[in-house]
């Protein structure tokens, strides 16, 4: 797990000042810099908006069809960023540079702000709101000061998250032509291969990284452990739209075909003009990002169990300082992943490079806290006492844990091996940095026949990458409206 | 087999939460341990299970060391029984695959097993393939007793049962339990915190009192005569007036009392405890040396507040049925005897006993 942390750390040593600064310091990277900056100084701020103030008109007014726009502001997550791109840029291909990719990435990662804070908003307790409206305040106010407030770690933490993805995506900034930490860092491995110039930038970006999950740390403070109360003891009362109901609707509407129609109709689109040709590679890849994204799920599963096991039972400092390193690798951009493993395997144990095997470890590594994070919820959540009452009636530790406590975990289990497999089948950079030759999986498929602007060949791939994240968004959703995973 | 502790000591960090504890459990009889939150109940329990180890001390089933300093048996290895609070079913599994958790697989035996005890716990046969969520609290501790009898094991342990139910419920379930556990001769541990439920239980009890047993015996004779006056306040309401002793008898506010438990190791003087139910009173009486200071009625009932004596009168409470109450109220003089003996404790004590609540502008409560 450490490997991506200690590579950054050793090539920042290895390289030296006098080296590491001219690489830093020069035009390309302040231009990057900037570029990276604007996109999360308006991305962040934009997925926000959308995703609580989403979240709060589902379900706290009176807007019409709210169980429709719930399931239309969560559908962006089922298309991969890159495809979503693809949709945009195939469409109107003058879509570039910094306004494109705010545009595309806000629309497709505002499910990831607005998940949290649906999840939130229902496990608050209406009294308070209605507490607040007793005692004169108007809905916007008791938005304002009420609800806004409660959502704080869910505004923190989705926002760190769109954060890193906008650090890590490549797929869908290529296409539109906007040049950003991680698409400079592919492009100087591509001609360079691991030299010293996508090596700094890697530094670069994983500084920035850290910066991110330090501030995101010092903004939650002391309220890291508040916890929200566990539901609703009677159904919440609405704020009235009134008038502005129409525009409302309207608003939704037009945020849903943008972020989720015009991609969808673009796949359609496509595929409607693709030939038989570009169908007959697709049970291979199919069969081949199975395995993979199945490997990497049933690795981070095995890696996260112990992990979770210590955090949820044996809270305290130790079982803490043993999770961050894992959180710290995770957060690191898939790019920077992929050149430590790419070093490492080629440095120490040659014959790993560019095996399946490593291709798993880096889904492992960039995809954990998805397994950990259910896992621990899980864990959690078996009572200790059922161990003991199993002890008692003459199991033996094992084997009560193996009768009790696993078929309990079983959802939580399914749920987290769900989300890294989802992550790891629409995963590309590492991917593309790691993976055997002639490994074709429905990702890399989709993004040679894109990039070479086969678009019609290209939409097959799209359009299953779509369909097989519908269950993994499905169940997402549903642990959102339940508050907790179960 | 006789299950006994001996000499057990525990601590968690720095604190010591059991303090040299020595217990006999006989063979088919019921023990409650009693005291308030905090006072190692539940850890001597834990104990005894498995789940903890003692520091020091052993723990015997029969001739068989469950525990000593050098040793300790696994839980699942004891043969012991174990009730917890919320019940612990497996919500995962039917009520008769629960109950049939702990018993030997691929025997035949097992369905039969499995009627007998949900029978043995009066559970409706029509229950078995229920899922834990579908119960009532009842339901769910009368089969996490049915689970821990399947096995028939040499001991079973019930860490306060009944404290999730409501009053109703509480009874009736305890009841049913008592029944099982008696019908089926189990040894069985109690812990609790309900005084009532302590005394009711069966055959011993012991009062903890911060991580020592300060009193163990049958119920009957540790309620007559507890060892302080605090196990007095904590076992159920007592009044405790100063008195003056000699030759077996107490001098008090409300006179000359047999001491049938002298506590106070032969001291002259000391505290008086005796139960509200001990005392009579009359208003027709020779001699009047109480005044009625407050009367609350509480539907067939009433609970009296009299000042008892003149010089420094004492407050003392006790129930009256309504009827018997006639046209007493605030200010009438009456008589107040005590029946039975009284138990002296040395004295003066800052104990506060529970019928000594004062309100409004009655003097200080004796003792405080």
């Amino acid at each position: 797990m450490l490997i991506p942390v200690g590579y950054v750390v050793a090539t920042a040593i290895g390289l030296g000042w006098h080296e590491l600064a001219p690489l830093v310091f020069r035009p390309r990277v302040g231009e990057l810099l900037a570029n990276t900056a604007l996109l999360l100084v308006l991305g962040v701020p934009a997925t926000i908006v959308l995703g609580v103030g989403g979240a709060w008109l589902v379900e706290r007014t009176d807007l019409p069809a709210r169980r429709f726009f719930a399931v239309l502001l969560v559908a962006p997550l089922a298309i991969p960023a890159f495809v979503s791109s693809y949709g945009w840029a195939s469409a109107i291909p003058s879509i570039n540079g910094l306004w494109g990719g705010v545009l595309v990435s806000t629309l497709a990662y505002s499910p990831l702000v607005y998940l949290p804070a649906l999840a939130t908003i229902r496990g608050l307790d209406p009294a308070l709101e209605e507490s607040a409206r007793s005692l004169g305040l108007g809905p916007w106010a008791v938005f304002a000061r009420v609800i806004l407030p409660q959502l704080r770690l869910a505004i923190l933490g989705g926002g760190l998250i769109v954060a890193m993805h906008l650090l890590a995506e490549y797929g869908a900034f290529a296409f539109i032509r906007f040049d950003t930490f991680t698409t400079a860092i592919v492009v100087a491995y591509q001609s360079t291969f691991a030299g010293s110039s996508a090596a700094s930038l890697g530094v670069v970006l994983a500084t920035l990284c850290l910066v991110l999950l330090v501030m995101e740390a010092g903004a939650r403070g002391r309220a890291r452990y508040a916890r929200v109360g566990t539901g609703s003891p009677h159904p919440p009362s609405l704020a009235r739209l009134g008038r502005a109901a129409p525009a409302t609707v309207v608003a939704l509407a037009c945020l849903g075909i943008a972020s989720t129609v015009v991609p969808l109709v673009n796949v359609v689109r496509w595929l409607g003009a693709s030939d038989a040709s570009a169908f007959a590679e697709i049970p291979a890849a199919a069969a081949q990002t199975a395995l993979l994204a199945g490997g990497g799920a049933l690795g981070a599963i095995l890696v996260a169990l112990p992990v979770a096991w210590l955090a949820a039972r044996y809270p305290g400092r130790v079982s803490r300082a043993l999770e961050a390193p894992y959180y710290l690798a995770s957060s690191l951009p898939a790019i920077i992943v992929a050149l430590a493993l790419v070093t490492v395997t080629l440095r120490f144990v040659p014959a790993m490079y560019q095996t399946v095997v490593t291709v798993m470890a880096a889904y492992v590594v960039i995809f954990l806290p998805r397994a950990l994070v259910p896992l621990r919820a899980g864990i959690a959540q078996v009572p200790e006492s059922l161990e003991e009452a199993a002890r008692s009636l003459g199991t033996s530790p094992l084997v009560a844990r193996l009768r009790v406590t696993a078929p309990l975990l079983l959802p939580a289990v399914a749920a987290g091996a769900a989300l890294v497999a989802l992550g790891a089948a629409n995963e590309l950079t590492a991917t593309l940095l790691l993976a055997p030759t002639g490994t074709r999986t429905l990702a890399t498929q989709f993004w040679s026949a894109a990039s070479a602007i086969d678009y019609p060949a290209a939409a097959p791939y799209a359009m299953l990458l779509v369909l097989s994240s519908i269950p993994a968004v499905a169940l997402m959703f549903s642990h959102a409206r339940g508050g907790r995973v179960r | 087999m006789i299950l006994s502790v001996a000499g057990v000591s525990k601590s968690f960090g720095r604190s010591l939460v059991l303090d040299d504890i020595s217990l006999d459990v006989p063979q088919g009889s019921r023990t409650a341990i009693v005291g308030a939150s905090g006072s190692g109940k539940s850890t001597l329990l834990r104990l005894v299970a498995g789940f903890e180890r003692p520091d020091r001390g052993r723990i015997l089933l029969g001739d068989r060391a469950l525990a000593t300093p050098s040793s300790s048996v696994p839980a699942h290895r004891r043969g012991i029984g174990y009730v917890a609070q919320d019940g612990a079913l497996f919500p995962h599994l039917t009520v008769a695959a629960n109950i049939a958790f702990g018993l030997p697989r691929g025997t035949g035996a097992r369905a039969a097993r499995v009627r007998e005890v949900m029978q043995l716990a009066t559970l409706d046969p029509a229950l078995a393939d229920r899922f834990p969520h579908e119960l009532s609290g009842g339901q769910q501790q009368r089969v996490a007793l049915a689970r821990a009898l399947a096995p028939r094991p040499g001991v079973i342990l019930l860490d306060e049962p009944f404290s999730a139910l409501d009053t109703g419920l509480r009874d009736q379930t305890r009841r049913a339990v008592i029944d099982a556990l008696e019908r089926s001769g189990t040894t069985a541990v109690l812990v609790t915190h309900d005084q009532d439920e302590a005394l009711s239980f069966g055959h011993g009890i012991g009062v903890m009192v911060d991580g020592r047993l300060a009193q163990a015996g049958e119920p009957a004779a540790v309620f007559d005569a507890p060892a302080t006056a605090e196990i007095a306040g904590f076992l159920g309401a007592a009044v405790l007036l100063p008195a003056r002793a000699s030759e077996g008898v107490a001098q008090c506010v409300l006179g000359r009392v047999r001491i049938r438990h002298d506590r106070s190791g032969g001291a002259a003087a000391g505290v008086a405890m005796l139960r509200p139910a001990q005392l009579r009173l009359d208003a027709d009486a020779a001699e009047r040396n109480a005044v009625v200071h407050a009367v609350r009625s509480v539907g067939a009932v009433a609970e009296v507040s009299l000042l008892a004596g003149s010089d420094e009168p004492a407050v003392v409470e006790l129930t009256v049925p309504l009827h018997e109450l006639g046209s007493l109220g605030p200010g009438s003089r009456v008589g107040l005897r005590i029946d039975g003996g009284v138990v002296l404790y040395p004295g003066p004590t800052a104990a506060v006993a529970r019928a000594e609540t004062v309100s409004g502008d009655a003097p200080q409560p004796v003792g405080a």
